[in-house]
């Protein structure tokens, strides 16, 4: 069974490079090891949200500053042009598929699951940020029983960036207590209208925003949080809530319907037991032993935090799929690596400006590229960059995959 | 060459399936995903339910009730980040729970024996279907056996495909081999049928090794000593055929699952001759996709018809993806919409359980919901629990892939 790619991991990297060739014309087919990143994800789309060299500085214009940042960065291999056309290409099909995303070309503040400012590049509708709810007064739900929301910290972070609150005790459809159970209760909830209807009396009269946990749906979030507002008569709002994050879910959903609809094959839960790599031709062989053969590979495991990269008993960092060259700064020993996590997050496979790794001493490989946390020299966390970094590399390797299949039929 | 070659069947017994528990981060996303969880507070999710209670379990605690909710769809494992057997840690549980079989009801007992309800039943299926078919036996039988009233009891049908089969000219061609399972023989014929009628299509000349039962529903619901002895006839009866290099075909993806991982995972079964087993045994629409895309495409017939597929839970647990969208898409005109549901809710036997009918109802009601809304003409999925499921609660008309695939190459759309 040949396709054009194989892509190996299903983070946003990887589903915006399957995404991107499946646009291209070409077969793909993505075999990724169990629920990828995107389940710790929060709303929005982080560009570049804190220095590189100094996570104190807030940056303000991220695009602005790409070409300060390290030759290493993925930001710089990728390059200003190409960033521009992956961001404006993801906002176009998100719009299409998701959600409407607004990118003003700076920084907004968002609100975080602890009621903390996060630089964010790219807001959707609903996310609370400080421009939204700044000055106002908030309604703040609490759902009784339901435990993943610090709802007293973000109301004391509010306070401090002058947002009034104001815990509204409520009771959510369902019983259940946990993240996506409760984002499925509202799914499956048929009379929202009256739902918020029976909600508005507890609501007191002063608010002028309403702030929920985001856990307002999964696949309906839109229908629910449109009755809310009609119902309620005023914005309302979602701060993000601690992992698994139900906004993560909604996005890799969108994204993984649309690509399974458009016809490629998404093998969900599959691990790479061993691969031949030949200049024109790579076969991996899955867990169970099944075949696969493509023109090339993209690898988008999602580095340390998901497994796609293994640390070994010396602390040596290795690549799990194909035994890529790799980059690290240090020996990644577990009494090391708690003194410096930036170690763990920058390390990665180390390619060219194409994003090509580089096999056993030879040179780099011309039919593989790597993406999003695979990649080293960046951390995600310090940088809030993740999904930047994700849809930029993504969008990139799919270009260059697309490059080069070209010149093979060219050939 | 890195590859290592070994199969799943071959190196994953129990042993190694339990001390996946140390690989849990409690990250949470199992939780987030399981279609039961989300439906009732009764059960507490796989993170606790799975690697979070082993280690009590181990330490050889008073064992609690909960794995007995777990419906075994695998959606937890399938998501793991760090390859936690979650769902496989449960099923033993609920071994451990039953003693292997010793504290277990009649009426699971019943539904853990579907070869043996099919055979008693086909011996006079018009009566049989006409006493299950009345309100007053149904009631009868759950007040006596527990298994809920409106659960969607398939028609037994004698030995049909048996028979068919007996009577089916077939030509010269590689021999493959086919396991159709208690279903097959007893329930649900028409898909054997429709299998062999397309192998033998694209020239390949089947035979039926065994009709026994791959034991599934024991193995899920912790009948474990019982379905020992069972389990090791059914893989004498196929290793013949696996030793001339015979493919073995399955068009059920819950017992071509079971033949493939979960002997060496619940019973240990890791010796040679069960891992050659599980190595050749291949879903049907796997098999069919590899290597004859090309020669169906040529013999489909247009289909301008409104399909919904279901993917049942254990494709996760196969780890191939869904071949049976990828060759249903060969079908020139067809309007095919995806399932976005995780689970239909029935979990093999688990929704046929009175206690355990409410939840299987509620876990299913948003795959009801997306065909009310996207009305098709006809609804396919690869599992027969599912699909009498599926039919039973939508009224519209489910069947196998192969069964679909067919129809297009009789032009019968």
């Amino acid at each position: 069974m040949k396709t054009d790619a194989i892509i190996i991991g299903t983070e946003l990297d990887g589903l915006i490079a399957a995404i991107r060739l499946r646009e291209h014309g070409y077969s793909v087919r993505m075999i990724g090891n169990g629920g990828g990143s995107l389940h710790y994800a929060p709303e929005g789309i982080h560009v570049l949200g804190f220095s590189p060299r100094n996570d104190e500085e807030i940056i303000c214009e991220p695009l602005a500053i790409i070409s300060q940042l390290d030759q290493s960065h993925p930001y710089r291999k990728v390059g200003i042009d190409q960033i521009r056309n992956a961001l404006d290409w993801f906002v176009n099909i998100s719009g299409e598929i998701h959600q409407k995303i607004t990118i003003s070309g700076h920084n907004e503040l968002a609100v975080s699951a602890t009621g903390l400012s996060i630089p964010v590049y790219g807001t959707s509708e609903h996310q609370a940020t400080v421009g939204k709810i700044g000055g106002k007064t908030a309604a703040l739900v609490r759902f009784r029983g339901y435990r993943d929301f610090p709802v007293e910290l973000v109301a004391i972070e509010l306070g401090k960036t002058g947002t009034k609150t104001e815990i509204v005790d409520v009771v959510a459809p369902g019983d259940a207590v946990e993240n996506a159970a409760l984002a499925k209760a509202f799914d499956e909830l048929e009379e929202t209208d009256s739902y918020f209807t029976a909600l508005k009396d507890s609501i007191p009269s002063y608010a002028d925003v309403m702030l929920f946990p985001a856990v307002m749906g999964l696949s309906n979030f839109h229908r629910t949080l449109a009755s809310a507002e009609r119902v309620l008569g005023m914005p309302c709002l979602e701060v993000p809530t601690l992992p698994p994050s139900v906004p993560g879910m909604r996005l890799e959903r969108a994204l993984t319907n649309y690509l399974r609809n458009g016809t490629a094959s998404l093998h969900s839960c599959s691990g790479i037991s061993g691969s031949s790599f030949e200049t024109d031709r790579i076969v991996v062989w899955d867990d169970m032993g099944r075949q696969y053969e493509a023109s090339l590979v993209i690898v988008s495991n999602g580095g340390v935090l998901m497994g796609g990269l293994d640390v070994d008993s010396y602390g040596v960092v290795h690549e799990t799929s194909f035994g890529f060259k790799t980059y690290q700064s240090e020996p990644l020993k577990p009494t090391t690596v708690g003194r410096s996590l930036n170690a763990l997050h920058i390390t990665g496979v180390e390619t060219d400006d194409a994003l090509r790794p580089q096999r056993n001493g030879s040179g780099f490989c011309r039919n593989a590229f790597v993406t999003g946390r695979t990649l080293p020299h960046w951390n995600p966390a310090m940088e809030c960059s993740t999904e930047g970094v994700c849809v930029a590399t993504g969008w990139a390797a799919a270009e260059n995959a697309h490059e080069y299949l070209e010149s093979l039929n060219v050939a | 060459m890195l590859h290592s070659g070994v199969f799943i069947g071959i190196d994953h017994g129990s042993a190694n399936v339990l001390g996946s528990m140390d690989q849990c981060t409690k990250c949470g996303i199992c939780n987030a995903h399981c279609p039961v969880a989300a439906v009732t507070r009764e059960f507490p999710g796989p993170k606790y339910c799975g690697p979070q209670a082993q280690r009590f379990r181990l330490a050889g605690s008073v064992p609690e009730w909960s794995p007995m909710l777990c419906s075994g769809c695998g959606v937890c494992t399938s998501v793991c980040p760090n390859n936690v057997a979650i769902s496989d840690i449960i099923t033993l549980a609920k071994a451990d729970i039953v003693g292997g079989g010793d504290r277990i009801s009649l009426g699971q007992r019943l539904l853990n024996r579907p070869d043996l309800i099919g055979r008693l039943g086909g011996k006079f299926p018009t009566l049989t279907n006409t006493l299950l078919g009345s309100s007053i036996v149904r009631r009868i039988v759950e007040s006596l056996f527990g298994i809920h009233r409106s659960a969607p009891l398939p028609e037994v049908h004698g030995r049909k495909f048996r028979k068919w089969l007996a009577s089916h000219d077939q030509e010269n061609g590689p021999i493959v081999s086919y396991f159709s399972g208690c279903a097959i023989e007893n329930y649900d014929p028409d898909v054997g049928i429709a299998l062999v009628r397309l192998l033998n299509h694209l020239g390949y000349k089947v035979q039926v090794p065994t009709d026994r039962c791959c034991s599934l529903p024991m193995l899920s619901s912790g009948e474990t000593g019982p379905a020992r002895a069972r389990v090791q006839a059914l893989v004498d009866a196929l290793h013949p055929s696996v030793l001339t290099g015979q493919k073995i075909i399955s068009t059920s993806t819950s017992c071509s699952l079971t033949l493939r991982a979960k002997y060496a995972a619940y019973l240990d079964m890791t010796d040679d001759k069960s891992g050659e087993v599980a190595s050749a045994v291949v879903d049907a629409c796997e098999f069919l996709l590899d290597g004859h895309a090309g020669r169906l495409r040529k013999c489909l017939n247009a289909m301008p018809l409104r399909v919904l597929y279901h993917g049942p839970c254990q494709l996760r647990g196969h780890k191939m993806g869904t071949p049976a969208v990828e060759l249903m898409q060969l079908i020139p005109e067809i309007n095919l919409q995806l399932s976005q549901a995780d689970c239909c809710g029935i979990g093999g036997t688990y929704g046929y359980e009175k206690n355990k009918h409410d939840i299987a109802l509620a876990v299913g009601a948003s795959l009801v919901e997306q065909v009310r809304q996207f009305e098709p003409d006809i609804i396919v999925c690869d599992s027969e629990t599912c699909r009498w499921n599926i039919e039973a609660r939508t009224s519209v008309e489910c069947v196998h892939p192969v069964q679909l695939l067919m129809r297009a190459i009789d032009g019968r759309g």
